[in-house]
């Protein structure tokens, strides 16, 4: 650890092995690993999704017991939310954000790699329940009574600390990724100049800043009252459970912005890039964005209209909903003004985009439906409601991720992914993804709740319908496994893509496919929102040759053993009275960002 | 997947038309004012929403399809936005909301007015996983069949004993949460006699998905000819044995002039005192049988197999079995302790059925 040993030298070949990517500190390796572990819990809540189908598909089903079934439904909610979506995004913020800005690097490195670990040591302990028999079963909301101790067991307090530990990986990145896209732009790069998907990164970042601490509020105050014997939920001993609800959803709310803003930044860059033309409106796209951040924060009680808040709170809170839909549909008016004029390529990339804009207008409409609270108390906690918000995320989000991923994995891994198989992949989706949800409302309006174990055989008429929804969840699936391969067999087979294989216009089409360590020999300077559309097109240039003295920072273990310090303070806690875990971890937390903090830079 | 073409196919005509669900329990099919507030103002958003989806739909396959790339050398013009276009789409949604925020407000109240003086008052009561209505009047308490009279005013009065329950009975009314820091109201009149269904729309636990309930909307006299019979006591078991069992029942339930008092006790279960004149069973797990014999063969099967080992058909019910001892939960501060194992000898086990199944 002698200060001044580290030299970081540009024509060394990428180091290899486990311990370097355990060591690493670099963004874009921090970006595949967050994209590796999204997929593979992709691949786990999917699993957890045809359980839940298969035990529905036909009534009165014995497939799965109910405490098991509550099992699989709160971890498939709890794993698409935090462990697939949002370390999707993270994958491309991690990525993307510093390359399209003409950074090096993020702005604090080692606490970036610290975020990866601690979302992974967050993502086991959610996990960890399945290997004792005891996952999560409160529901992806936790309402409590339902998680304190006289009604759910230890699978409560593996769900509270592992949303924890992820509350403080995402902290840590939203400053992390703040700083950098603040500080770190190329000279030239005003903010109206940034790309839309950095933009969009950036809103989510204030979002989950601000967002995540009520929720960890509530948490805690459920751990305490599940632990500690203390009455914050307790009606009996004077405490108000309604105090969660409000809690979680001044996170929850904001939280679905989180998932759908990176997608509707990542449709605002593919879009252009396809169409050969820039954004339309990109400023009331952007500050459409920030609007929707914005009043995000304003209508999370929208949530609740069932919980009997009384006609005023409920009206206030109906318009302000109400009024999201504005910069909304902004948004995906701009969009179509994209196209419009444009000479749009066909491909897949540009396919799911066209696909995310039409689903998740029609999540977007149901959403305007259930904002209307005396329609909502019909369609509250039914299946229309599980329709509304798995076209939000699934038509929403994971299509934006989809689109994402065909996009920039030619940057990523320097290869085209199949457009054959991509081909597949997107047809196939569209028909899974619409037999699998569409039906969905038809199951709410015919008055099926969600979250229902089994349901009776005959009076209903939901078999059918629920029949087709399993054929539809399994046809997605078998669509998800052919993405999978298309990815594992494009990394080495594929197509060679070159720095810039679509004509784009921001500054990650600049460098190699993948990047260099250091990102770009020497950091363009720029002069309009489409810098490399100047220079292909405007008469524009690029700097030549490599500035001297790069400096990288070097690779460090000590973020890892951070986050499994950090990943003990919590496990001591849920192993009450074993505070001495606690104790070490807390030890080893501080001593290793000590570590860190003295490492050579 | 014929199944998944048919369904697409009438599902989508259905639910453009906004009816067809004709099942008892369906949210679209409103047999009650405030039901009927709520599917008026959804089929309204819905005729509105469907023409804004189609329009993005038809808008942006149209670009892509007119607009694609053809092997054109010569890039299209590089348009960078329209300020007076933007500004209308930015503008001319607000109208639309608006058109649906005025509705919207106006039946929030008029669904969440105070109730009219001669509304029937009763007080109901969420617990896992079954439904008590106590008619406030005259005190009659009866479990998950709710009878109520058509054309009158009714006001539930709500609370949970436990967790968070919500209730919903789609064709008279929207759901609303019962929590057990606070009561709720849902207030509804019914127009039109019949059965209708409903069940728990917030997860509880276990059972959940089987917390059902069903109301009966009788006219204004077979009502209080119904309430009437509610409010008399039932006849003690003539067979001695069948009544020293009788007696551990006490402990969580009401049998109203057989057993002393009614136990409010915070584990309990139940009033059994006209338990045969119900149209189901467990919380409307099974339907019986309207024809008399039938019903009591039905009702006989299903009762020997809940006093044997309740949770085979109830998982995690709190009713403990003869056949089986359960763990014993924790003390748990909202409800108490309940036993773990009924003793009841396996010959009385027929006499004490064959009671129950008299208590009409």
């Amino acid at each position: 650890m002698s200060a001044g040993a580290w030299h970081y030298d540009p024509d060394a070949p990428p180091p290899k092995g486990l311990w370097s990517w355990l060591t690493t500190v670099d963004h874009k390796r921090i970006g595949i690993l967050y994209g590796v572990s999204a997929f593979f819990f992709f691949l786990v809540g999917g699993l957890e999704a045809l359980l839940i189908r298969v035990q529905l598909s036909q009534p009165e089903s014995g497939f799965v017991d109910p405490a098991l079934y509550n099992q699989l439904f709160t971890m498939h909610g709890t794993t698409m939310v935090f462990l697939v979506i949002m370390p999707g995004a993270a994958a491309f913020f991690n990525y993307m954000i510093p390359l399209q800005i003409g950074a090096r690097d993020v702005a604090f490195p080692r606490l970036n790699a610290f975020s990866y670990w601690i979302f992974l040591a967050g993502a086991l302990v959610l996990n960890f329940g399945w290997l004792i028999g005891s996952a999560p079963s409160g529901s992806w909301v936790g309402y409590p009574p339902i998680t304190t101790a006289d009604y759910t067991d230890v699978g409560s307090d593996l769900w509270i600390c592992g949303l924890s530990l992820l509350a403080v990986a995402s902290t840590a990145a939203s400053v992390n990724f703040i700083v950098t896209i603040l500080n770190f732009r190329a000279p030239g790069m005003t903010m109206m100049r940034m790309p839309v998907f950095t933009w969009m990164s950036l809103v989510v970042q204030f979002l989950l800043l601000l967002s995540f601490p009520p929720v960890v509020v509530g948490l805690i105050l459920t751990l305490f009252d599940r632990n500690f014997g203390t009455n914050f939920y307790n009606v009996v001993g004077g405490g108000d459970p309604e105090l969660y609800q409000h809690l979680f959803w001044l996170f929850g709310h904001p939280e679905v912005y989180v998932l759908i803003l990176p997608s509707m930044g990542i449709v605002s860059e593919v879009l252009p890039a396809m169409a050969r033309k820039p954004l339309f409106g990109a400023a009331f796209v952007i500050f459409s964005g920030v609007l929707i951040g914005f009043l995000g924060f304003g209508v999370w009680a929208h949530h609740m209209f069932t919980a009997g808040m009384g006609p005023v709170a409920d009206s206030a809170f109906s318009i302000t909903t109400m009024l999201i839909a504005v910069p909304t549909g902004v948004k995906i008016f701009n969009w179509i003004g994209t196209i419009w004029g444009g000479q749009y390529k066909i491909n897949t990339a540009s396919l799911f985009a066209v696909a995310f804009i039409v689903e998740f207008t029609i999540g977007g409409v149901t959403g305007i439906m259930h904002a209307s609270p005396p329609v909502d108390l019909q369609q509250h906690d039914t299946y229309f409601i599980v329709a509304h918000f798995h076209y939000v995320l699934f038509g929403g989000a994971v299509f934006g991720l989809f689109a994402g991923i065909y996009y920039w994995y030619p940057k990523i891994t320097g290869r085209m992914l199949s457009e054959k198989l991509g081909y597949w992949h997107f047809w196939i989706t569209i028909i899974g993804m619409n037999l699998t949800f569409f039906p969905m409302h038809f199951l709410g309006l015919q008055g099926m709740p969600r979250r229902i174990a089994t349901y009776k055989a005959g009076g209903y008429d939901w078999a059918d319908t629920n029949l087709a929804v399993t054929i539809g969840a399994f046809i997605l699936g078998f669509a998800t496994l052919i993405l999978a391969w298309n990815m594992w067999k494009s990394a080495t087979k594929g197509e060679r893509a070159g720095r810039d294989p679509w004509d784009g216009s921001t500054l990650e089409w600049v460098t190699q496919s993948p990047p260099v360590i250091h990102n770009f020999d020497k950091i363009p300077s720029v002069a309009s929102e489409v810098p490399l559309w100047d220079v292909k097109y405007g008469g524009g240039s690029l700097p030549v040759g490599r500035e001297e003295n790069i400096h990288m920072p070097p690779p460090s273990i000590w973020p890892l053993w951070a986050a499994v310090g950090g990943a003990m303070i919590v496990c001591g806690i849920m192993a009450f009275p074993m505070f001495w875990i606690t104790a070490a971890g807390a030890g080893l937390l501080i001593f290793s960002v000590m570590a860190w903090v003295v490492e050579p830079v | 997947m014929v199944v998944a073409v048919r369904t697409l196919v009438f599902g989508l005509i259905t639910f453009i038309a906004g009816c067809g669900y004709e099942n008892d329990q369906s949210a679209v099919n409103p047999f009650s004012d405030s039901a009927r507030m709520s599917d008026d103002l959804y089929m309204f958003i819905l005729y509105l929403m469907t023409g804004v989806s189609i329009l993005v739909a038809v808008l942006i396959i149209y670009a892509m399809v007119k607009f694609r790339y053809k092997g054109e050398t010569e890039r299209p013009k590089q348009v960078h936005g329209h300020t007076l276009l933007e500004t209308t789409w930015t503008i001319l949604p607000c109208f639309l909301l608006i058109a649906i925020m005025v509705p919207t407000t106006k039946t929030i109240f008029a669904q969440q007015s105070p109730p009219p003086g001669d509304a029937l008052r009763i007080k109901v009561i969420g617990k896992q996983w079954w439904w008590e209505y106590e008619y406030v009047e005259t005190g009659v308490v009866v479990a998950n069949e709710l009878v109520i009279p058509v054309g009158q005013p009714i006001y539930l009065d709500m609370k949970s004993t436990d967790v968070i329950h919500s209730y919903w009975v789609p064709a008279l009314s929207g759901k609303r949460d019962v929590q057990p820091w606070g009561n709720n109201m849902l207030q509804f009149t019914a127009d039109k006699t019949g059965t209708y269904l409903g069940q728990c729309a917030e997860y509880c636990g276990d059972s959940h998905g089987l917390m059902r309930t069903r109301v009966e909307v009788k006219s204004k006299e077979e009502f209080e000819k119904w309430l009437a019979h509610q409010a008399k006591d039932a006849l003690p078991p003539q067979d001695p044995k069948v009544a020293t069992v009788l007696a551990q029942c006490n402990a969580c339930h009401a049998l109203r002039g057989v057993l002393p008092g009614r136990p409010r006790t915070k584990v309990s279960g139940p009033d059994l005192t006209h338990l045969a004149s119900r149209g189901s069973l467990f919380s409307d797990l099974y339907t019986l049988p309207k024809e008399p014999e039938a019903k009591r063969l039905e009702m006989k099967k299903h009762l020997t197999k809940w006093l044997d080992d309740p949770r085979t058909i109830k998982p995690g019910v709190r009713m403990p079995g003869h056949g089986v001892t359960y763990p014993t939960p924790a003390e748990d501060r909202v409800r108490g302790v309940a036993p773990n194992a009924l003793s009841i000898e396996p010959e009385v086990v027929e006499g004490l059925v064959d009671y129950l199944t008299t208590l009409e």
